[in-house]
C-alpha cells in the first residue's frame, strides 16, 4: 500500500487518511447501540436539536484505546460527553485495524522518516487516521452526528501505555493493603483531611509509592500510622 | 537526621457523623473497587447526598464532605484511567473546592501530574509539579520546621521527584 506522506519536518504533516474503497468503515454495531443509548438518555441536556459531536479514537500498537480526545466545545451536557467517551473508550477495536496497521507499519518503514512525525495534542505520534462512517441517532426530535476517527498512533504513547499499566499494577496492590487495613482498628481511625479515613489516606501515599504501604500519613506535624 | 517514629493513634473522628460519613465512603470504594468508573461515581455522590442533609448548619463540614468526594472521584478517575478530559474535569470540581492543607495539595498535584503521564501530557504535568517543589523546599527550609514536617517535606519531594522524572522523557 502506497500511503501519502507528510512533508518532513513541518510542524503538523498530512495524517495519512484511510477509507475503505466503497466508502467509509462503520463503528462495530454494539457501539453504535451504545452511543444511540447515549443520546436517548442524555438528549434532554443538548442545547439544539442538531449536534455535530467529533471525536478521535488514539489506538496504540496493541489495539488498545490509549485516549479519546474532542477538540470541541462543540459537546454540551456533561452527562452526556461523559456517556460518549466511556463508550468510545470501551469499544472493541475491530480486526480490519490491525490489518491496516501492519500495512502501514510496513509501508512507514520503508518510507517514513522519524522528521514525519505528526502531534495529536500532546502526544507525538507516528500513524494513520481511519475515518468512519458517521452514525446519525435521532431521539425525538434531536438529531446528534458522530464523527469519529480512529488514529493508530505510535511512538509518545508507548509511555502513556506503560503509565496506565503501572499505576493499574500499583493501584491493585495497594487494594488489596486497604482492604486489610479495613480489618484492622485503623478502619475507624480519622485520616488526615476532615471526613477522611485513615486507610483511605494510606491508601492515597501507598499509589504515589509504586504500591508500598507507608507506614504513616503526616497532618500538621504528627504522623498517622497506617501499619 | 533520624526519621520519627512515634505514631498518634489517639486520633477520633470530631463527631459520630463525620465518622459515619468517612466509614460510609470506605464502604463505596469498597463496593466499587471492581467497578466501572461510573459506578463508583455514582456510589460516592449518593454518600454525598445522604450526608450533607445531616450538616446544613455547618458550612465547613458541608464544604469538607464536597472535597472528599470530589477527591475521591478524581482519584478514581486517575487510577482506573479515565481519558483526558473527564480527568481534568473532576480536577477542577477538586480545585473549584479548594485545596487548602499542604498534605492534601501533595496528594492531589501528585494525581493530576500522573493523569497527565496517563495521557502523554508531560509537559501540563511538569507545570504543575515544579511550583509545589519549589514550595516543599521552601517550607522545608524554614528555621522552625520540626522534625515530623521536615520528613514529610522530604518523602513528598522523594514521590514527586519520581513522578517528575518519568515525565521527562514524555516531553517533546
Amino acid at each position: 500500500m502506497s500511503l501519502p506522506l507528510g512533508c518532513a519536518g513541518s510542524i503538523e504533516p498530512a495524517q495519512p487518511r484511510q477509507t475503505a474503497s466503497n466508502g467509509k468503515r462503520s463503528l462495530p454495531p454494539i457501539t453504535e447501540a451504545r452511543l444511540q443509548e447515549c443520546v436517548e438518555t442524555y438528549h434532554h441536556q443538548l442545547s439544539s436539536i442538531y449536534q455535530e459531536v467529533h471525536y478521535r479514537v488514539k489506538v496504540d500498537g496493541e489495539g488498545r484505546i490509549v485516549d479519546v480526545e474532542t477538540s470541541e466545545a462543540l459537546v454540551d451536557g456533561q452527562d452526556f460527553a461523559a456517556c460518549v467517551r466511556v463508550v468510545l473508550r470501551e469499544m472493541a477495536v475491530p480486526n480490519w485495524v490491525f490489518a491496516l496497521r501492519k500495512e502501514y507499519t510496513h509501508a512507514s518503514t520503508k518510507a517514513q522518516t522519524s522528521a514525519a512525525r505528526g502531534a495529536i495534542g500532546d502526544v507525538t505520534v507516528m500513524g494513520v487516521e481511519v475515518v468512519l462512517e458517521e452514525l446519525l441517532a435521532v431521539v425525538g426530535g434531536t438529531t446528534v452526528l458522530f464523527a469519529v476517527v480512529i488514529v493508530l498512533a505510535e511512538g509518545g504513547v508507548a509511555n502513556a501505555v506503560e503509565a496506565i499499566e503501572e499505576t493499574t499494577a500499583n493501584r491493585r496492590r495497594c487494594d488489596d493493603k486497604r482492604t486489610a487495613c479495613l480489618d484492622t482498628y485503623r478502619a475507624s481511625r480519622p485520616g488526615p483531611t476532615y471526613g477522611s479515613s485513615r486507610c483511605e489516606a494510606c491508601h492515597n501515599l501507598c499509589i504515589a509509592l509504586e504500591g508500598e504501604w507507608p507506614s504513616h500519613v503526616t497532618l500538621g506535624g504528627r504522623q498517622l500510622s497506617c501499619k | 537526621m533520624n526519621e520519627p517514629t512515634e505514631f498518634d493513634d489517639e486520633d477520633a473522628f470530631p463527631d459520630s457523623v463525620t465518622r459515619d460519613f468517612a466509614m460510609a465512603m470506605e464502604a463505596a470504594w469498597l463496593k466499587t473497587k471492581d467497578s466501572a468508573f461510573t459506578e463508583m461515581v455514582h456510589e460516592y455522590k449518593a454518600v454525598e447526598n445522604a450526608f450533607i442533609p445531616n450538616v446544613v448548619d455547618n458550612d465547613f463540614a458541608a464544604l469538607e464532605m464536597r472535597k472528599r468526594v470530589a477527591e475521591s472521584i478524581f482519584k478514581s478517575a486517575v487510577t482506573y484511567h479515565q481519558p483526558w478530559d473527564i480527568c481534568l474535569a473532576y480536577w477542577n470540581d477538586v480545585v473549584h473546592l479548594g485545596i487548602t492543607q499542604i498534605e492534601a495539595k501533595c496528594t492531589m498535584t501528585w494525581y493530576y501530574a500522573e493523569c497527565c503521564r496517563m495521557n502523554g501530557k508531560a509537559e501540563l504535568g511538569l507545570r504543575i509539579l515544579d511550583p509545589l517543589i519549589d514550595e516543599l523546599r521552601s517550607l522545608q527550609s524554614e528555621p522552625d520546621v520540626g522534625e515530623v514536617n521536615a520528613s514529610f517535606y522530604r518523602q513528598q519531594l522523594a514521590v514527586i521527584g519520581k513522578l517528575r522524572a518519568k515525565l521527562h522523557p514524555q516531553q517533546r
